[in-house]
């Protein structure tokens, strides 16, 4: 078990933000976290930061210290993590594993992002770098190619249409009405999300998350010391991470992910759960199939179901599983190295009843699934209300 | 180039010479591609090259409408999963078929590889690069 609680979370709006740069973003995040705790930035012992590519987004490699100084914590150990679409989510995990090693009473995790510096074709061959670049990158392949490829297996073996798909986009465009921090806070139609152009076929535009620049971050503390900081700390009861092969060549199946089932096994016996005691869940929909894989790997729905679930509206708020109500990856927006942060600030606000329009009625547990590359890393967090 | 070590450069430079291979364990025979100097099943050294057939099916495939900056002037076009006959499975393009009628390419459909001159780095030789067409049968 963990021992480990969150008492702040911060995070700019996700988007666009030519008037940002890469420092100003996580300083409003990281500022916004230890607000909310109540402390000030000289005590934070140690920060742990993700972030997929500052170098060939930024033109700027060796971020962590310029993050930290900037937001008035210069001096303490800052540390990137670097897991692809992950990346924060492993942040988080290193954060957690230097509290419980005791070194440390009160450490930052964030994450931070901004793509939009580069032109479309320049953000798709930065993130394709994520996958294999000399076997699957240099044959043209991208990030929505890589999940039209699962889409492609998972249509062919369990009938999974683009219908389902788009009904994944439908719903967390609704949810992200209600979420002032998203992207696109609108709803779409499916004739809209089926009809949209071709990214990958059969991944359409509204199959995809955008191009986002954001930041996020939470200040944690051990559980035992967390009432100091708030009345209404949220515990972290599990947290696991797995890799599988780079390439999808190398994967006996592409349908499932191998990474996000191992690292949801380890975390359910860690948290003592199983797949039916979670009330609500943030994966890792960075396209409309991911989510329906997700729900599948985290044993939510059997293998082929997915499909049919959101299309049967199962994980809508307040349904059978409640799934993605910040609006996820694909209408919150991704920006790549801030989602997993930004997926346990939602947590965070769920469990303290602070999510306004899109609670979760009576929710006690919640998952967060951040899946890195083509799934290549996935790191799982289990959170519970106090 | 046959007897040389299961490296990735040497494994280009027999795409260079229009040959697939993959490594192949000397204990278990396990067959690796992309090629590794160690076997995954067994972790012996030792690996030797082995020329594949090139025959295989479709294991899954999708066509890239919006390219990266590298590959946009070849948008667009079919990447495919293949399950090759000897086992091992390989990422490339599928050249052949047209990209506008996804509807037509099929998961389970027999390939075979070829080999096409990458328009890479200004070197005299271009290498060459795997890509797979539809195999026919002739009638
Ligand atoms: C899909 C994608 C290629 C679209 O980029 P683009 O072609 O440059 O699109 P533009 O930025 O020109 O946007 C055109 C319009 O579509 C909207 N739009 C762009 N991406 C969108 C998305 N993913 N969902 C919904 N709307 C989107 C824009 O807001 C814009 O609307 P407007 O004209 O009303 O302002 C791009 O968003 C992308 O690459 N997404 C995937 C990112 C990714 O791979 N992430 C990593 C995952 S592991
Ligand atoms: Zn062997």
């Amino acid at each position: 078990m963990i021992n480990v609680s969150v008492v702040g979370a911060g995070q700019t709006k996700f988007g666009r933000h030519p008037e940002y740069d890469l420092r100003e973003l996580f300083s409003i995040a990281a500022l916004g976290a230890i607000d909310e705790a109540g402390i000030a930035p000289e005590d934070v012992e140690a920060a742990f930061i993700g972030n997929l590519s500052s170098d060939r987004f930024n033109d700027q490699c060796h971020i962590a210290p310029m993050m930290v100084d900037f937001a008035g914590m210069k001096g303490i150990p800052a540390t990137k993590c670097e897991a692809a679409c992950a990346s924060s989510a492993t942040a988080l995990r290193a954060a957690i594993l230097a509290l419980e090693s005791g070194l440390y009473d009160i450490v930052l995790a964030a994450g931070v992002e901004k793509m939009s510096d580069l032109p479309t074709p320049g953000v798709i061959e930065t993130l394709a770098k994520a996958a294999d670049n000399t076997f699957e990158a240099t044959p043209g392949i991208t990030f929505p190619g890589i999940f039209a490829v699962l889409a492609v297996a998972h249509m062919h073996k369990y009938g999974t249409t683009r219908e389902q798909l788009a009904a994944v986009a439908v719903k967390n465009h609704a949810n992200a009405v209600h979420n002032p921090l998203a992207q696109y806070q609108k709803e779409i139609t499916l004739e809209k999300a089926l009809s949209s152009r071709m990214v990958a076929w059969p991944l359409g535009l509204f199959d995809c998350s955008p191009i986002s620049d954001g930041a996020a971050a939470v200040i944690l503390v051990r559980t035992k010391d967390a009432r100091k900081y708030t009345d209404a700390p949220v515990k972290i009861i599990a947290s696991t991470q797995a890799s599988d092969t780079m390439n999808l060549c190398d994967r006996d199946s592409l349908s499932t992910l191998y990474a996000a089932k191992t690292a949801a096994q380890k975390a359910y016996k860690q948290a003592k759960l199983e797949p039916r005691d979670i009330d609500f869940a943030e994966v890792h929909d960075c396209f409309t199939i991911a989510e329906i894989i997700a729900t599948e790997d985290l044993g939510f729905f059997k293998p082929g179901q997915g499909g049919p679930a959101v299309e049967q509206g199962l994980t809508r708020i307040g349904a059978e599983k409640t799934i993605n109500t910040s609006g996820g990856l694909k209408a919150k927006g991704h920006p790549v190295g801030a989602t997993g942060i930004s997926q346990l600030r939602e947590l965070y606000l769920q469990l303290r009843n602070e999510a306004g329009k899109r609670q979760v009625p009576d929710a006690d547990v919640g998952l967060a699934h951040n899946v890195g590359g083509t799934g290549a890393s996935c790191a799982i967090h289990i959170c519970q209300r106090w | 180039m046959m007897s040389s070590e299961t490296t990735i450069l040497n494994y280009q430079a027999l795409l260079n010479e229009r040959k697939l291979c993959a490594a192949e364990c000397p204990s278990c025979k396990t067959l690796m591609l992309p090629p590794r100097l160690f076997c995954t099943k067994c972790h012996k050294r030792g690996t030797r090259w082995k020329v594949l057939s090139g025959r295989g099916k479709i294991r899954s495939f999708t066509v890239i409408h919006i390219a990266a900056t590298t590959h946009a002037a070849d948008a667009p076009f079919v990447v495919v999963v293949v399950r090759l006959k000897e086992g091992p499975s390989i990422t490339a393009r599928l050249i052949g078929v047209n990209p506008l009628k996804p509807e037509d390419i099929k998961v389970g459909a027999s390939v075979v590889a070829d080999f096409e001159e990458a328009s890479g780095p200004t070197s005299d030789q271009p290498d060459m690069r795997l890509v797979f067409r539809p195999y026919l049968v002739h009638k």
